[in-house]
């Protein structure tokens, strides 16, 4: 424990840290403002939800908007939710999957197991479609807007700092010893080589910590412009959200019907475990190469060469590679936009991006054994 | 009772150290060789930094590898290039380093405060050590080597950076240490040795050339030293140890099997047989032999 105390300290005595951290918030400041043009709607929608309700199926919303002062958005409101629609309603998942593997051109044994996926939906499709939260209004037309704007560009930036963050974070705890020449002095105490245990403890506990600030210090003043808590109990599986798949709309097919709340509280969750995923995989880099500059290279180059390998696969229609390479943290980190929905052509599998986030979990922490064990057997010049 | 035994080191094609057998108990250890001629190697062996290709080293008959932490317990280091954290204060370098070899915190800051007297750095403790000169950093990894009271202290060119005063300062230190432990220094600096070692371990060509008291490898020059006029001719093979002044004259001091005429036998030192067993290396004079 005194151990992982002074590691987590060196971690956060380090000024860079804290400009890292300066910045990313200044930045997620500026990403706040870039939907400051769609606010005045949002807060209109929000604002009259005690009296409409969130149901666009129920006669009380209608009812609800009569009682409102006439006025632009109240026309613009009852014009959206005049017929209100429930996407889930007959849904044939089957056909939304043939329409999709088509986009991708998928053939073969994969082109089966795309389509097992939407066989699976199937039974979602028409729980959601029965409980009727697709009449639900978010924020109406909207909508695709303010969960993008949320998810995609919000979070999405918060969680892209926090990983990049907890790789530095990571890579500078296992190199910071040859940084300052003192790896021969501190592995040649009782704590020895076992001191990379704590060290990696440090990491994962520093880059979860900040990461929980980012998000803190970015969603509350999201929360706070945007009216989020008004929106939270809204299911995003409302007609009004949507995907879109290359140029083709489709509905917002979540694996469980969520409200905002626990797709938000979801995203914030697997986010974390991504953090973690990052932090072991930054570790195996610097338990490989010990100097921070070069374990960043070899973490850069694979990070690129897993983006650039599902792309590469779908061009030369390697369906097994294009699977794999979707798999890998990083394709997993950029899909965060659509996390928990069927995701198009960019998953085989259902909650693909959380049995993938799990599964790096483990492969990563082998992968940090193996590496611990190789240091230990390693001389150190 | 620490134990070397048959120990080589490779590093791909490349030997560094081969076949060196050695026996350390209580007491001051001269590890005397030139640059490259593998002391470091075998220092990072013996704490376990490297590990030996052939061969194996013992502590009380177990290999070290196989006590792991226990080994690294009794075991005090301070590495030839000593690092530190720039922005720390000698406390709390200490402190970390008092955790990692797991003195109790009880015991850390009583320990803090006796080491940092001990060095002649009780005013310095809690400036940041990156505006310390080479020597008070010097003694700041001296106090660090013995923050767990270490059996076994393995020193790598501890006096450099040191100025005279500290450097006599420093032998008087390890010779009060040495009294119920070994004490491994490893050296080109003969007087650092000359002094207080037990027992001088010199290496050659990357083999353990010899491990005896200081007097018994002077004796092997006894009455081969001599001193005499810079301008006198020599005409029997000889190796010219140095030049030194007397007065008004210079005089040249250099070894050889028959002392020329008119030369001034004088006792031989450590650095006579350092020059001597190391010429080659030198590459200053023609080797000479005996």
């Amino acid at each position: 424990m005194r151990l992982f105390r002074f590691e987590l300290g060196k971690l956060f005595r380090l000024p860079m840290l804290w400009g890292f951290l300066a910045l990313s918030l200044a930045l997620n400041g500026l990403f706040l403002m870039t939907g400051i043009h769609g606010r005045p709607w949002y807060t209109y929608v929000a604002s009259v939800l005690p009296v409409t309700f969130q149901r666009t199926d129920d006669p009380a919303f209608a009812a609800g908007l009569d009682t409102l002062p006439a006025e632009e958005f109240r026309e613009v409101l009852r014009a959206q939710a005049a017929q209100p629609r429930n996407v889930f309603d007959g849904m044939d998942a089957a056909a939304v999957g043939q329409a999709q593997a088509g986009l991708l051109g998928v053939t073969g044994k994969w082109a089966d197991i795309f389509a097992r996926k939407y066989e699976a939906y199937q039974p979602v499709a028409d729980e959601i479609a029965a409980s009727g939260d697709a009449y639900d209004v978010y924020a109406a037309e909207a909508t695709h807007d303010y969960q993008v704007f949320l998810i995609g560009v919000i979070l999405h930036a918060a969680l892209t700092e926090a990983l990049l963050l907890a790789v530095l974070l990571t890579l500078y705890a296992f190199g910071c010893e040859e940084q300052n020449h003192t790896d021969l002095l501190v592995f040649s105490t009782r704590a020895g080589r076992a001191l990379n245990r704590y060290k990696l403890a440090a990491a994962l506990c520093a880059s979860l910590l900040c990461c929980l600030l980012l998000y803190l210090l970015t969603l509350v003043p999201f929360a706070l412009l945007y009216r989020l808590r008004d929106f939270l109990s809204m299911h995003v599986s409302s007609s009004f959200n949507y995907i879109l798949v290359g140029v083709a709309r489709f509905p917002f097919m979540v694996w469980k019907p969520f409200r905002l709340a626990g797709y938000l509280g979801a995203s914030l969750a697997l986010g974390l475990a991504l953090v973690a995923v990052f932090v072991l995989g930054a570790a195996v880099c610097g338990l490989l190469l010990r100097n921070t500059y070069l374990a960043f290279l070899l973490w850069f180059t694979v990070s690129v060469g897993s983006l650039a390998l599902p792309m590469l696969c779908a061009d030369a229609k390697i369906w097994g590679g294009y699977f794999l390479g979707l798999c890998l943290p990083v394709p997993v980190w950029l899909g965060q936009q659509e996390w928990f929905t069927v995701q198009g052509i960019s998953t085989f599998l259902p909650w693909q991006e959380t049995v993938c986030t799990f599964a790096n979990l483990a492969v990563f922490a082998v992968l940090v054994l193996l590496a611990a064990r190789r240091f230990r057997r390693k001389d150190l010049c | 009772m620490l134990t070397v035994d048959n120990v080589t080191k490779k590093y791909g094609g490349f030997t560094a150290l081969e076949g060196v057998s050695l026996t350390f108990s209580e007491g001051v250890y001269g590890l005397l060789a030139p640059n490259g001629a593998g002391k470091t190697t075998l220092i990072k062996m013996l704490t376990t930094l490297l590990f030996p290709t052939s061969g194996q080293i013992l502590w009380d008959g177990t290999e070290i590898g196989a006590l792991g932490a226990r080994y690294r317990d009794i075991l005090g280091y301070l590495p030839q290039q000593f690092g530190y954290y720039r922005n720390d204060t000698p406390r709390q370098f200490l402190r970390y380093l008092a955790a990692l070899k797991g003195v109790p915190r009880s015991r850390t800051e009583r320990r803090i405060d006796e080491l940092l007297s001990l060095v002649s750095l009780p005013d310095a403790a809690d400036k940041k050590m990156k505006k310390f000169s080479g020597g008070m950093l010097q003694r700041v990894g001296i106090a660090q080597a013995m923050l767990n009271d270490p059996k076994l202290l393995i020193l790598d060119e501890p006096t450099a950076g040191l100025d005279p005063k500290e450097r006599v300062r420093f032998r008087n230190i390890i010779h009060a240490l040495a009294q119920d432990r070994i004490v491994i220094l490893s050296t080109h600096i003969v007087s650092d040795i000359e002094t207080i070692a037990h027992q001088v371990v010199m290496l050659r060509d990357h083999r353990l050339y010899c491990c005896e008291p200081p007097q018994s490898i002077c004796g092997g020059l006894r009455g081969k030293v001599c001193e005499l006029p810079a301008e006198a001719e020599v005409r029997v093979p000889h190796l010219l140890l140095g030049e030194r002044q007397d007065g008004e004259n210079t005089l040249h001091r250099l070894i050889c099997e028959t002392p020329p005429l008119g030369a001034r036998i004088v006792p031989p030192t450590l650095e006579d047989v350092f020059l001597y067993v190391y010429q080659d290396e030198e590459g200053g004079n023609a080797a000479v032999s005996f």
